[in-house]
C-alpha cells in the first residue's frame, strides 16, 4: 500500500511539471549553447523602445551587442531573441543594467518590466548613462579587451568598499521610489580623456548620482557633490580631504565613520525646522608641514577644518535638493520616523514645504588616529 | 508485502515443508553410516572397552572437524584402558558411566535421537554410539584449526579496539564475554537452514535488553525457512521489517568494541557461525553514521565530524543530482563567474551534461567495483589508470568537461565517508536515482526526490523503532543523533530501544 502511495505521489508530481502538455524538456538548456547576456541597456529612439544587450567577453575578448526595438521594453526584447544565433541568449545572468540619456526623460514601463522579468534579477545594479546612449556605450566602452561590463564591476565593488559613489540596485530604487516618490541612481558616462587609455579606446567612469522622480530622471548630482549626499543619507563615506594646516600647506585625512541623525523642530505640530546632526571621524593621513598631533590645540584646529569642510559639504548637497525641490535625502522620511503624529498633517504637502524649511547643520567632527610616532630614533 | 514481479509464483514447484524430525531414524551405526554414505571424511570405528573383547562401542566423527589428537588422548585412550572399564554388566552401565565422567571431555553431550547426534557431529563432537540402546554419548574434540582474531579491515581503528570478530561463533562470543564480564550476558544459540543447519547466537543482557526485542529476534530466525545461511543478506532479508528497500536495517560490524557498545545501548546482538560479523538490531539511520572512534575522540570532535558525515551523506546522495538540475534547467542559480567557466570548459564536449554526469557516476562504479574484486595491487593500478590517466585524457580530448569529473568525484568521495557500507550502497543506487528524476523535472524533481526520500524513511521501522529516530518518530530527540553529548552527561540509554534499565550511569 505505502509504494503504491509513493507511486501515485510521483505520478501527481509529473502532471506538476506540466508534461501534461507535451513540455517535458521545454526549459531544458545545455550550458554550451547558452550565450550569457550581462548587461542591458534602454534607450529611446525616434519614440521606440530600444534595448541593447552585451554578451560575456569571450575568450578571444570580443562580445556581441544585440538590439531590439518596439514600443514596449518586453516586445524590443522579444524581437532580440528573434535574431538568428546559434546559442540561446540568456538573460538570468545579467549583471547591470542600464538607462541611456533620451530614456531618462521618459522611463515609463522599464522599471514594471523589471519587476515582472522573471529572468532580470533584483539585485542588479542601475545605473543612468549620462551623455549617449546606452548602445553608444556598449559600442565605444573598451579598455584592454575589456568590455562595458568588465568597466562597470570596479565601480559595483568599489561601491562595496565606500567609494565617493554608492552603486544602488533596482530593488532598492523600486523600493524607494515607490515609498517616496524619488530615488537617487548611480550615473556613468564614457571618457576618452585618460592616460591609460588608448586611442580609440573610451572608458567608463562615474559622473555622480541621477535623481529620479517618478519616471524620469529629473536632475543629477554632480561627482564632487555626492560626498555630502552620502554623508547625508548615511551611506558608507569614504574618501581623502584636504585641510589647510594654518602654515600654508594641507593635512590630508580619510573620512572613518559618519552618522547623521535628522530631527524636527515642532513648535507644537507645526514644523519650524529640521536640525541635521552629523558626526564624523576620520583619521590623519599625510603632513605637508610638521604639527604637534600632540597639541589639542592643533588638533582642535584640524577638527575645526573638517566641520566647516563637512558643512559646506552638505550644504551644497542640500542646496541641490531645493533646487530640484525633491526630498531625495529623506528628511521627511525621518521627520516623520520622529514624529509621526505630527508628519500626518504635513505630510500631503512636504514637496511644496521641504524647499523653504530652515535647515540647520551641526557637524562634530573628530580626528581619531593621527598615527602619530613619538620619540623613535628622535625623529618626530 | 509482496511486489508480483520480484516474487516467483508463477513457477509450479510445490512447497516442500521441513521434517520433524529431520531424520526419522533410531541412533545406530548402521543408519549413521548409511546417512553419511560414503563420504570420505565420515569416519567410523568399532571400540573394544576396556579389555572387554566382546563389549565394543562404535566411535564416529567428521575428519577435519575434530581433532585427531584429541580424539586419541581424551576419548579413545579411556575408552581402552582396562583400569577404568574393568569390570560392568551391560551396555546400559557402560553408558552411565561415560556420562558420569569416566571418559573426561570438557564437554560431553547424550544424543538420543539422530537429529542430535548429527548436529553434534557436524560442530566438532565425536559420538560413541551404543547400538543396543540406540544412544550416543557425545564428546567435544573441535579442531583448533580456525582463523585467529586479527584486526578489522573494514571498520579501520586509530584509537579503539584492534579485535575483530572472525569466523567461529564461539571465538566471537569469548570476544564480548571478555569485554561485557557480566552474568547476565546471554548467547541463544539457534540452528538455522535445512541443509547448512547454521549456528545462529543471539546475545543479550539479561535485565537490560528489552525482552519483547529478544523474542522478537529470536521468532523471526526461527520462523526462517532458508537451505542455509553463507552470507550477511541470507539473515537480513529474512528478517528486516523492509526487505525491498536498499536501506540497511541490521547493523553490521566486526568491531568487537563496537558490538559490545551496541549491547549496552539496549539492543540485541546476533552473530552467525562462518560469518565474521556482527549484527545489531534494531538498526536506525543515525546509527550507521556513527562509528566507534566516536567514543575514542573529544566529543566536541567526535559531534564536529558527525555533522560532516552528514554532510557528506547529502553530498553524496544529491550533488549529481544538484548539478544536472542547476546545469540544464535552472541555469541562473549559479555564479556568473562559474558560469562562465563552465561555459568554457564545456566547449566542443559532443555529449550533453546528462549523459556526461550519467556516463561518469557508471565509470565511477565500474573504477570501483574493479578495485574491489582484483588483488589489492592490481586494484590500486586499475584505481590509478582509470582516475588519473583515462580521466585526465578524457579531459584533454573534450570527452568530458571537468566540472564533471569534479562533482562526481566530489561525491563519490563523500560517499567514502559513509562508515556503513550498506548505507553506502544505497546512497550510490539512490544517486543514480536522483540523476534520472532531476533529468526530467529539475530542481522540482530534487524536491521531489528529497520528500521521498524523507517519506521512506520516516514511514520504516525496525523491530519496532522508527527508522529515523530520533530525528522522527514517537522518540525524537534530535542531539542525541548529532552530537555526540559528553559522555559523564549522557546518563540515559535510548529510550527508543525500551531498555528495562534507562540509567547507565549515576
Amino acid at each position: 500500500m505505502r509504494n503504491i502511495r509513493i507511486l501515485a505521489l510521483l505520478a501527481l508530481c509529473f502532471t506538476l511539471c506540466g508534461c501534461s502538455q507535451n513540455r517535458l524538456f521545454a526549459n531544458y538548456r545545455e550550458l554550451d549553447q547558452t550565450e550569457l547576456i550581462q548587461t542591458m541597456g534602454m534607450d529611446k529612439t525616434d519614440g521606440q523602445v530600444g534595448v541593447t544587450v552585451a554578451t560575456a567577453v569571450q575568450e578571444d575578448g570580443t562580445f556581441t551587442i544585440f538590439t531590439g526595438r518596439g514600443q514596449t521594453v518586453a516586445k524590443a526584447l522579444s524581437q532580440i531573441h528573434t535574431y538568428p544565433t546559434k546559442k540561446y541568449l540568456f538573460f538570468g545572468h545579467i549583471t547591470n543594467l542600464l538607462i541611456g540619456t533620451d530614456m531618462c526623460n521618459d522611463m515609463s514601463g522599464v522599471l514594471d518590466f523589471i519587476e515582472r522579468s522573471s529572468d532580470l534579477r533584483l539585485d542588479t545594479p542601475f545605473f543612468v548613462v549620462r551623455g549617449c546612449s546606452t548602445r553608444e556605450l556598449m559600442e565605444k566602452a573598451k579598455v584592454d579587451g575589456a568590455g562595458v561590463t568588465e568597466l562597470l564591476q570596479p565601480l559595483t565593488d568599489e561601491s562595496n568598499l565606500g567609494s565617493d559613489n554608492h552603486v544602488f540596485t533596482t530593488k532598492e530604487i523600486i523600493s524607494v521610489l515607490s515609498e517616496e516618490g524619488y530615488a537617487l541612481v548611480y550615473a556613468v558616462q564614457l571618457t576618452e580623456d585618460n592616460d591609460k587609455i588608448s586611442e580609440g579606446e573610451a572608458n567608463v567612469v562615474p559622473a555622480g548620482y541621477g535623481v529620479i522622480r517618478g519616471e524620469r530622471v529629473i536632475g543629477y548630482v554632480e561627482y564632487e557633490d555626492c560626498l555630502g549626499v552620502n554623508i547625508l543619507i548615511n551611506e558608507a563615506v569614504n574618501g581623502v580631504l584636504e585641510l589647510p594646516d594654518g602654515k600654508g600647506g594641507f593635512a590630508a585625512v580619510s573620512l572613518a565613520n559618519s552618522k547623521c541623525e535628522v530631527e524636527g523642530v515642532f513648535a507644537g505640530d507645526t514644523l519650524k525646522g529640521i536640525t541635521v546632526k552629523i558626526t564624523t571621524s576620520a583619521n590623519i593621513e599625510q603632513l605637508q608641514n610638521s604639527l604637534d598631533l600632540n597639541d589639542e590645540k592643533v588638533i582642535g584646529q584640524l577638527e575645526g577644518e573638517l566641520s566647516r569642510l563637512l558643512y559646506s559639504y552638505c550644504q551644497r548637497a542640500i542646496d541641490i535638493t531645493r533646487d530640484l525641490s525633491t526630498d531625495f535625502l529623506g528628511f521627511g522620511k525621518r521627520v516623520q520616523i520622529d514624529r509621526p503624529l505630527a508628519w500626518r498633517k504635513i505630510a500631503d504637502s512636504w514637496d511644496t514645504l521641504y524647499p523653504a524649511i530652515p535647515i540647520e547643520i551641526k557637524v562634530d567632527a573628530v580626528i581619531e588616529r593621527t598615527y602619530d610616532i613619538m620619540h623613535t630614533g628622535g625623529v618626530e | 508485502m509482496n511486489i508480483p514481479f520480484l516474487s516467483r509464483k508463477g513457477e509450479n514447484v510445490p512447497y516442500h515443508p521441513p521434517k520433524d524430525p529431520r531424520f526419522d531414524m533410531e541412533i545406530s551405526s548402521e543408519n549413521v553410516k548409511s546417512l553419511y554414505g560414503g563420504s570420505d571424511d565420515f569416519h567410523i570405528h568399532t571400540v573394544c572397552i576396556g579389555s572387554h573383547r566382546n563389549q565394543a562401542v562404535h566411535l564416529c566423527f567428521l575428519d577435519g572437524v575434530v581433532s585427531g589428537n584429541d580424539i586419541n588422548k581424551m576419548v579413545l585412550e579411556p575408552l581402552t584402558d582396562p583400569r577404568r572399564f574393568g569390570r560392568f554388566t551391560c551396555d546400559s552401565e557402560l553408558y552411565r558411566r561415560l556420562l558420569t565422567g569416566s571418559v573426561f571431555s570438557g564437554s560431553l553431550k547424550k544424543a538420543e535421537d539422530m537429529d542430535t547426534l548429527v548436529q553434534l557431529l557436524d560442530n566438532g563432537f565425536c559420538a560413541v554410539i551404543f547400538d543396543s540402546l540406540g544412544k550416543a554419548v557425545c564428546y567435544e574434540v573441535k579442531t583448533n584449526d580456525r582463523r585467529h582474531t586479527s584486526q578489522p579491515t573494514i571498520e579501520k581503528s586509530v584509537r579503539g579496539a584492534k579485535d575483530a570478530f572472525v569466523e567461529t561463533v564461539r571465538a566471537n562470543t569469548s570476544l564480548v564475554r571478555r569485554k561485557i564480564r557480566n552474568p547476565h550476558l546471554r548467547f541463544k544459540e539457534l540452528t538455522v537452514g535445512r541443509q547448512t543447519a547454521t549456528n545462529v547466537t543471539v546475545v543479550y543482557i539479561e535485565g537490560l535488553t528489552n525482552p519483547d526485542l529478544v523474542n522478537e529476534v529470536v521468532s523471526r530466525i526461527e520462523n526462517m525457512d532458508t537451505q542455509g545461511i553463507l552470507g550477511p543478506a541470507h539473515l537480513e532479508e529474512y528478517i528486516c521489517d523492509n526487505p525491498y528497500t536498499p536501506f540497511p536495517q541490521i547493523i553490521t560490524t566486526e568491531r568487537s568494541d563496537k558490538f559490545c557498545m551496541n549491547l549496552l545501548d539496549g539492543r540485541a546482538g546476533i552473530f552467525i557461525d562462518g560469518l565474521p560479523f556482527g549484527y545489531m538490531v534494531p538498526g536506525t539511520f543515525s546509527q550507521f553514521l556513527k562509528v566507534p572512534e566516536d567514543q575514542a575522540n573529544h566529543w566536541t570532535i567526535s559531534s564536529f565530524m558527525t555533522y560532516l558525515r552528514y554532510f557528506a551523506l547529502v553530498l553524496a546522495l544529491f550533488l549529481p543530482a544538484f548539478y544536472v538540475a542547476v546545469a540544464v534547467y535552472h541555469q541562473e542559480m549559479i555564479p556568473t563567474k562559474l558560469m562562465l567557466s563552465i561555459i568554457e570548459s564545456k566547449q566542443n564536449v559532443p555529449f550533453s551534461t546528462v549523459v556526461e554526469v550519467f556516463g561518469i557516476l557508471v565509470a565511477f562504479e565500474l573504477l570501483q567495483e574493479a578495485g574491489l574484486r582484483l588483488p589489492t595491487p592490481v586494484g590500486e593500478t586499475v584505481s590509478i589508470i582509470g582516475a588519473l590517466i583515462v580521466g585526465q585524457s578524457a579531459v584533454e580530448a573534450k570527452v568530458i568537461s571537468p566540472i564533471v569529473i569534479i562533482v562526481v568525484a566530489t561525491a563519490g568521495i563523500s560517499g567514502y565517508t559513509i562508515p556503513s557500507q550498506e548505507l553506502s550502497y544505497a546512497v550510490r543506487l539512490c544517486r543514480f536515482a536522483n540523476v534520472i528524476i532531476v533529468t526530467f523535472l529539475g530542481l522540482f524533481g530534487m524536491a521531489v526526490a528529497v520528500t521521498m526520500f524523507i517519506y521512506l524513511l520516516c514511514s520504516m521501522e525496525s523491530f519496532g523503532v522508527n527508522y529515523m529516530t530520533p530525528f522522527a518518530g514517537r522518540y525524537v530527540d534530535r542531539p542525541r543523533g548529532l552530537f555526540r553529548m559528553p559522555l559523564f552527561t549522557d546518563k540515559f540509554r535510548d529510550r527508543s530501544l525500551k531498555p528495562l534499565n534507562r540509567r547507565n550511569q549515576k
